[in-house]
């Protein structure tokens, strides 16, 4: 029974903040008014995210291991906590509006967000394979509802059981994969595993079993089929914060556990180049299907899976602790998580009630009577692009680069090509808004959602900050990589 | 007073009218006019104050080398490179400081009365604001690259105010010119400044003169060639030296104020303030000082010879202001790079004044810009005429107004050098920068008598009408007409007992070159000072005989002798130098664009690129095809993938 010191509180402190805000907003829900807006919900999740803010910014500093080595506050988690804790914040500023126009406007709904955010906070710090596990649960169950959370769209519903029933394949995948580890090593706690010689079939099937289980979460191609339709069917502001916070807190614990318990030469050198597999066919099939789209929220699907591939570019060109690869998604995972937020925080402010703004042929002319709004898509969808000076310029340069001083060319090559043909279906929207006459009409008439638009202002300042000053954030990643032990 | 508090404030100096171009530029149709001259004007007003203060607080110093700074943090770390952004206030910069944002203060106003009626008005002070924002980040950075970044930034703003009449293609082009000129010069910098980051591993002004002090075998003398003739080159761009000067003229497309404070007063001095930054490098490379004088000399020389024929006003001005410029970059090769600042000092202030002048004759008689349709203003138009006088006669250089300071100055530095190297080059230089000064005289005087003297030539009514401007241009004359008779005085010659202050208080923070044995006899300084006041008196009244006294004169000249109607001929047309560009440049490169367009882009790159474009989106239409919506489809692929996942682990390692 390990003494439940202060040590183990401080580092549960990030989790629990988002916890009992869910909590409390279960609780505050029966106490409000049916017909009003439910600001107190919206004060009461922005309030505990910005505790669970600053328990990350005070945890930040030297490693602390707690609960018998299952949970880890060191910079590693922090950093992209950080990222999980801002895309939370900013989807709850966009609800504020947004589930009001969607009739979500409901307990469930903020504190569903919440509980989420609670299960990626954990498994961007667990430490080992069973905490992984609970912490994807954790956060996966309450994205399943969420994803269906506008129950009277039949596309939500739809999106939410298919999420559901390939995600409870997948996580039989990781559960798997979990067992048969510990069946070869007697352990599952991450920095043990790596004790062990890598080269037993038995360690190495559950490792390929864990791949999968982490490919789907982050969307990785073979095991992305589900992105795609999930994106389009959940409610816009939902999808941002999936595609958002389930990959960075994916791609925190996918990182750690090849790092931590298989960062060894040999072990890294055996899955190497089945993440090289992946990679690639993430970015080709992500690429060219996303060129197809006409519906913007299935193009950024498309997009999203394209770049899981470029962040497991630098996953493959890591180099272990000592390279700059897994800085490197560190920063791409973090830049990717802010302008992939943005662009549904958009599509958020500019539905109508009931009613998703979703074509991407409906942008035609946006520019004109929506000039904020058209301003910030395009400056998300640039950086998407990777163009400078904006952060996915940075973050891409920085993968690319890290592939290609370890050895990995044909990836480079490849994810550059990929890059530019993304460029084409990245600026087509951005032609429309600004070189089309408008076709749909505008709810120009609504009232300003100022919550929503400094949420927007707030994503497109991040990215020209991390595009034009990224040094800080740069160093930081390394730092957090070098952390690790 | 506190000196760090000073040092803190000098992001301001920039940031204050970088604000005032925010609000104008983001909400300047929702604000009204009056608020927007108003903010318009406080931000230069402000970054002056400040400036100010850091005059008074390097006073307080006693090291003439102290300076105040203000890190703005790592701004770029790429491997070696690492460049800090910062911004540095000495004994130089200050100078310059003070110049761009009082006199831009003064011009700011004056446009706030100039440009009353123009629908652009908020858009215009947008612009003047960025410029003056970008032009202190020029003068305050402590670094090469800092310093790139509002050497842009003010070639952009030059550009956008050039071209301010959008709507007339003339004057788009004409700011079009002035980029593309100034894209060759500047990328001689850009290359001079990788050139020196390879060879000193920094761009700090001040680690670059650590370096170069303390390196054991010092800079090769074929790099600091190299170096500082591609900074050279970058100078000739933005201060319109030749070969690169063609763009000036047109310049003058733009509002009258833009040509007085970008074009005349400030951005075009910023190639002579690159040198005396860089002077501690400059003086590494005495062939390359040569050169420097060289074209000064000449562009003194030919510039004033393209003014004395001009018709338009403002061309007379614009070649005045490229020979002028010609001069400091004579004194800069002469290595008396004080001598050279406090030319563009005094410069700054009557050329300022001359153009500002010139505004208000254009103003009062309704965007009359030519000459030969004024005449007999100056009873029309009291406070222009005499705005326009005492600019003249700081122009050509007669005491006590203060061109005649500091263009004595650089004219004496040439016969120290002469003196100092004992080559006689120098004297050559002397003599061409003595004939310069009677061609300045000359201009000078023609543009009063045919603007100001004599009966009027132009429209009636609108000499009727014509009246001098409003109080808020009137103010700045006046103010720029007291600085123009007295700054020279900053400087008074130690011929006459004075101390020369502005020059020794540029001492520490310019190069100095080593002084040859023994001193120029006084003989030497009366013999300077009585040609050069020799050339200004005989040129002006030369120009007075032949427009004034005998207006019919110059045609009877030049029908009597053909010689003279050909050097009339070469001197309106400008040596056809635009000529010999667009036949030998402009037009071959327009050839090679064509037909690497019509050839290379359509056939091939196009051909290419749309041929690959589609290939893709077949590919993307197939690809879709995959995505059926099925879930137990989706199913598989994952339970496949994790096959070849398993299969690949447990078989192939």
């Amino acid at each position: 029974m390990p003494d439940i010191g202060s040590a183990e509180l401080r580092v549960l402190l990030p989790v629990l903040a988002p916890l009992l805000g869910a909590l409390a907003v279960l609780l505050t829900d029966p106490y409000l008014d049916k017909g009003r807006p439910k600001l107190p919900l919206v004060y009461i999740a922005l309030g505990s995210l910005m505790a669970a803010w600053a328990a990350l910014g005070f945890l930040w500093g030297d490693r602390v291991v707690a609960w018998s080595g299952a949970l880890a506050a060191d910079r590693f988690g922090l950093y992209l906590g950080f990222a999980i804790a801002t895309a939370a914040g900013l989807t709850v500023l966009s609800s504020a509006g947004y589930a009001r126009k969607m009739g979500v406007d409901c307990g469930e709904y903020y504190s569903l967000l919440l509980l989420a955010t609670a299960g990626m906070l954990l498994l961007a710090m667990a430490n080992d394979l069973l905490m992984v596990f609970l912490g994807i649960e954790t956060m996966s169950i309450a994205v399943y509802c969420l994803a269906g959370i506008t129950r009277e769209r039949p596309r939500s519903v739809e999106a939410a059981m298919k999420y559901f029933l390939l995600g409870a394949f997948a996580t039989g995948f990781l559960l798997y994969g979990i067992a048969l580890i510990y069946g070869a090593t007697g352990e599952v706690r991450l920095e043990r595993i790596a004790h062990h010689a890598a080269n037993r079939p038995l360690l190495l099937a559950g490792l390929g079993f864990l791949l999968v289980g982490f490919g789907f979460k982050v969307g990785a191609v073979p095991f992305h089929m589900w992105a795609p339709d999930a994106y389009e069917g959940a409610p816009a502001a939902v999808t941002g914060f999936m595609a958002a916070g389930v990959k960075a807190a994916g791609f925190a614990a996918f990182l750690r556990v090849l790092l931590t318990a298989f960062g060894g030469e040999a072990a890294a050198a055996a899955w190497a180049p089945a993440l090289w597999m992946l990679a690639a066919l993430s970015m080709i099939v992500g690429t060219l299907s996303a060129l197809a789209q006409t519906n913007l929220k299935r193009m950024l699907a498309w997009s999203s899976v394209a770049h899981t591939g470029y962040a497991l570019v630098g996953v493959v060109g890591g180099g272990g602790v000592a390279g700059n690869g897994s800085a490197a998604v560190l920063f791409y995972v973090l830049t990717y998580s802010v302008m992939t937020l943005g662009p549904f925080l958009v599509i958020a402010l500019l539905s109508r009630a009931g009613e998703e703004f979703e074509q991407i042929d409906d942008l035609a002319g946006l520019a004109r009577r929506r000039p904020v709004a058209a301003a910030a898509l395009s400056l998300f969808l640039l950086s998407l692009a990777g163009i400078p000076p904006t952060a996915g310029f940075m973050g891409k340069l920085f993968v690319f680069r890290a592939a290609i001083d370890s050895g990995w060319l044909g990836l480079g090559v490849i994810g550059i090509l990929a890059t530019l043909v993304s460029v084409y279906y990245y600026l087509r929207p951005i032609v429309l808004m600004y070189m089309r006459e408008p076709r749909a009409e505008f709810n120009a008439s609504e009232p300003t959602d100022w919550a929503s638009h400094f949420a927007i202002g707030v994503a497109a300042l991040a990215l020209l900050l991390l595009g034009v000053l990224p040094s800080d954030a740069i160093a930081a990643s390394l730092e957090s990589v070098r952390g690790l032990w | 007073m506190d000196l760090t508090s000073v040092a803190s404030a000098l992001p301001w100096i920039p940031l204050l009218p970088f604000l005032g171009f925010l609000i104008n530029g983001c909400c300047g149709t929702r604000i009204s006019r009056r608020a927007a001259g108003w903010i318009a004007c406080l931000g230069p007003l402000g970054a002056f104050l400040i400036a100010y203060l850091g005059l008074l607080a390097l006073a307080q110093e006693q090291s003439p080398r102290a300076f105040l700074e203000c890190s703005l943090g790592d701004w770029i770390s790429v491997g070696d490179l690492v460049v800090r952004a910062g911004l540095r206030l000495d004994r130089l910069s200050v100078v310059m400081a003070l110049v761009v944002t009082g006199v831009g203060s003064l011009i700011h106003v004056y446009s706030v009365g100039y440009m009353s009626h123009d629908k652009g008005f908020t858009r215009y002070f947008a612009y003047l604001n960025l410029f003056l924002s970008m032009m202190c980040i020029l003068v305050l950075a402590d670094n090469l690259v800092l310093m790139f970044v509002g050497w842009e930034g003010v070639g952009l703003c030059s550009y956008l105010l050039i071209g301010f009449w959008y709507e007339d293609p003339a004057k788009a082009s004409a700011g079009k010119k002035a980029f593309i000129v100034n894209r060759i010069g500047d990328f001689g910098f850009i290359l001079g400044i990788f050139l020196i980051f390879v060879t000193c591993g920094t761009v700090d002004f001040a680690e670059l003169f650590r370096w170069l002090a303390s390196a054991r075998e010092g800079l090769p003398a074929g790099v600091a060639f190299a170096a500082t003739m591609l900074l050279f080159l970058g100078a000739t761009g933005k201060s319109a030296q030749i070969p690169l000067y063609v763009w000036l003229p047109d310049a003058m497309a733009g509002p009258t104020p833009v040509s007085a404070l970008i074009h005349a007063a400030t951005m075009v001095t910023a190639g002579v303030y690159m040198v005396a930054r860089l002077s501690f490098l400059f003086v590494l490379a005495p062939t390359t000082l040569l050169v420097i004088a060289a074209v000064g000399g000449l562009t003194a020389l030919v510039a004033g010879f393209y003014a004395l024929t001009q018709n338009d006003i403002k061309k007379v001005l614009a070649y005045s202001t490229i020979s002028q410029l010609g001069y400091m970059f004579l004194g800069a090769g002469a290595a008396a790079f004080g001598a050279s600042i406090f030319h563009l000092f005094t410069h700054a202030f009557f050329k300022a004044l001359l153009f500002l002048g010139a505004g208000a004759v254009i103003h009062a008689l309704h965007d009359e810009q030519d000459l030969r349709r004024m005449g007999g203003l100056g009873k029309k138009l009291p406070l222009t005429c005499a705005a326009m006088v005492v600019g003249s006669l700081a122009l050509a250089g007669i005491p006590p107004f203060a061109g005649f300071f500091s263009k004595d100055l650089i004219l004496l530095s040439l016969l120290e050098a002469a003196h100092r190297t004992g080559q006689p080059v120098w004297y050559l230089l002397w003599a061409m920068g003595l004939v310069g000064a009677l061609l300045t005289a000359f201009y000078s005087m023609r543009l009063i008598a045919m603007a100001f003297l004599g009966a009027p030539r132009g429209d009636a009514e609108a000499h009727e009408a014509a009246e001098d401007p409003p109080v808020s241009m009137g103010a700045p004359l006046i103010a720029l007409i007291f600085c123009s008779a007295l700054v020279g005085l900053f400087s008074w010659p130690k011929l006459f007992g004075g101390f020369e202050r502005f020059i020794h208080y540029l001492d520490w923070v310019t190069a100095q070159v080593p002084a040859a044995p023994g001193e120029l006899g006084h003989g030497v300084e009366w013999l300077n000072l009585c040609a050069s006041v020799g050339m200004g008196v005989a040129g002006m009244a030369a120009a007075y005989f032949l427009y004034v006294v005998a207006p019919a004169r110059p045609r009877e000249l030049v029908r009597a002798s053909p010689a003279l109607g050909r050097l009339y001929e070469l001197s309106l047309n400008k040596l056809y130098v635009d000529e010999y560009y667009d036949r030998w440049i402009v037009k071959p490169l327009q050839a090679a664009a064509n037909y690497a367009w019509e050839i290379f882009d359509v056939l091939i790159v196009d051909g290419f690129v749309n041929g690959v474009a589609a290939w893709v989106l077949d590919l993307a239409a197939s690809a879709r095809k995959l995505q059926t919506g099925v879930v137990s489809y989706y199913a598989i692929s994952l339970l496949l993938g994790g096959i070849a996942l398993l299969g690949y682990f447990v078989l192939w390692v």
